[in-house]
């Protein structure tokens, strides 16, 4: 069986066949039964191995017992046994355990290639959030819908437990009033970014392009027109995909968080990570740079409040590239991140030190510098996104052309 | 004024280095310039270790206001 993608046929079969049947059965939990149960199809289309469901139906199914027992008894010891474990699975789901660490790259799969990991995102969350004992009653069926929901499924957004189940136990489960045009909507400007734009753009960003004889001007166009383009076409590609997962949200009746705004307009890296991928990022927040923030900065004190910023913001991007795949070039993506933003986090902290309120006030209005640090910060992701896009062996040969060019 | 508000107004102070800050109850970090997320933590640490309690994280990322972050102090001092 193929692996149903988000624009496709089978996904809008799929999507008509679930609201449907969601919408003629009036009872909750019927509704979220059918979610659950035919969310398993594309679950399964993505299955290569018969050890990937024995790991994942172990994985969701343990999930629910570990929680709720952390919920009734926050236990430590458990909490530390379990998030161990969920590493373990994690690893063994990206093949880091029987093929080594960091291999191969895999281009152009940006969104079809995360369902797994995010499960292993929410159990995290999960985990931690009924240790501190914020966590809703942990109801199994409203458990499995929101782990399982095929909607969610491929790459996010990562929807929060409490969030999902406050919907799902509580609310009308039906569009709110005149939404269903702006889903509709949505959805078509989603599938028109997935099959009209995205494609268009990468027929133009053709690596090869580089190997042709071509005078350095030409040759400086095409590294612009290549690292631009290769941004333009994740940026389309991923908030295409999350248009018509919020669509499709909006007509069952379920709101799930926006994962981009306006991306491209942040004035620094610091801001583009508020605006990009927004539930991965506030995720990452919560759940792996705020522990290690605080935890480093105790056993440092404040003093040396640098070392706790370098291992939080280190620690964090590596996790935010290796999600991706355990390979060196998404690992050089999340390092990339983490340089530029402890490049922003000290310069900021040297500025505040030494320039007067009025300079600084100035500066955050000024409108000229705004500009320009909005292009620095975009070429910064754009510069950083290469390394999604080539195995590191053609990016270096790129390097080296472009340094022979300079040189010349 | 509470008294809890009366004490986080003057740690705020130096800690923002704002002597002219007045603190209400209703005042969210987003009306204090230098109040990012980072310095949100900084801030936990330091009333983490001025009061001798500790904040899970849930209750570090959830706060909304600080009125709600006086009341957690003063759950926490009477829960000890």
């Amino acid at each position: 069986m193929f692996p149903i993608q988000v624009a496709s046929l089978e996904f809008l079969v799929l999507s008509i066949i679930c609201l449907i049947l969601w919408h003629l059965l009036f009872s909750r939990t019927w509704r979220l039964y059918i979610l659950s149960f035919l969310s398993l199809p594309l679950i399964a289309s993505y299955i290569t191995a018969f050890s990937q469901i024995i790991v994942l139906a172990i994985t969701v199914i343990a999930g629910f017992f570990i929680a709720k027992s952390l919920q009734k008894k926050p236990s430590r010891t458990l909490l530390s046994i379990s998030l161990t474990g969920l590493g373990i699975c994690f690893l063994m789901h990206k093949d880091v355990l029987f093929k080594g660490f960091l291999g191969e790259t895999d281009p152009f799969q940006p969104a079809a290639i995360m369902g797994f990991s995010l499960v292993f995102f929410k159990l995290i969350h999960l985990f931690a959030d009924a240790y501190g004992q914020t966590l809703r009653p942990l109801k199994p069926l409203t458990y499995f819908s929101w782990i399982l929901a095929f909607f969610t499924w491929l790459a996010g957004p990562i929807v929060r437990y409490n969030d999902f189940a406050e919907q799902a136990e509580e609310g009308t489960l039906k569009p709110e009033r005149g939404q269903i045009l702006p889903a509709l909507n949505r959805i078509v400007n989603g599938c028109f970014r997935l099959l009209l734009i995205c494609p268009f753009i990468l027929k133009h960003i053709d690596f090869t392009i580089f190997s042709s004889p071509q005078n350095n001007y030409v040759f400086c166009l095409n590294c612009f027109v290549y690292m631009y383009g290769y941004y333009l076409y994740i940026y389309m590609n991923f908030s295409g995909y999350c248009d018509i997962v919020l669509g499709l949200g909006m007509l069952f009746g379920i709101k799930i968080p926006e994962n981009f705004t306006r991306p491209y307009l942040a004035r620094n890296l610091l801001e583009y990570w508020r605006l990009w991928h927004i539930t991965l990022s506030e995720w990452f927040r919560d759940y792996v740079f705020t522990p290690i923030y605080m935890s480093v900065s105790k056993k440092c004190g404040r003093k040396y409040w640098y070392i706790s910023l370098i291992a939080a913001y280190a620690l964090t991007f590596a996790g935010t590239g290796l999600w991706h795949g355990f390979t060196l070039n998404f690992l050089l993506f999340g390092m990339t991140h983490a340089v530029g933003c402890l490049f922003l986090r000290f310069s900021w902290h040297f500025i505040s030190k030494k320039a007067s309120k009025k300079f600084i006030a100035s500066y955050k209005k000024s409108k000229i510098i705004a500009c320009v640090a909005c292009v620095c910060s975009n070429s910064w992701v754009a510069f950083s996104l290469l390394f999604f896009s080539r195995p590191l062996a053609e990016l270096g040969q790129l390097l080296n052309m472009i340094l022979t060019r300079l040189t010349a | 004024m509470s008294n809890r508000i009366q004490e986080l107004e003057i740690i705020l102070k130096e800690f923002f280095e704002i002597p002219e800050l007045n603190l209400r109850r209703s005042m969210q970090a987003k009306d204090i310039d230098a109040w990012d997320s980072l310095a949100h933590l900084d801030l936990m640490a330091l009333l983490e270790e001025k009061y001798s309690i500790k904040f899970s994280l849930a209750e570090i990322t959830g706060l909304n206001n600080v009125g709600e972050l006086a009341d957690l102090i003063d759950k926490k001092i009477n829960s000890r």
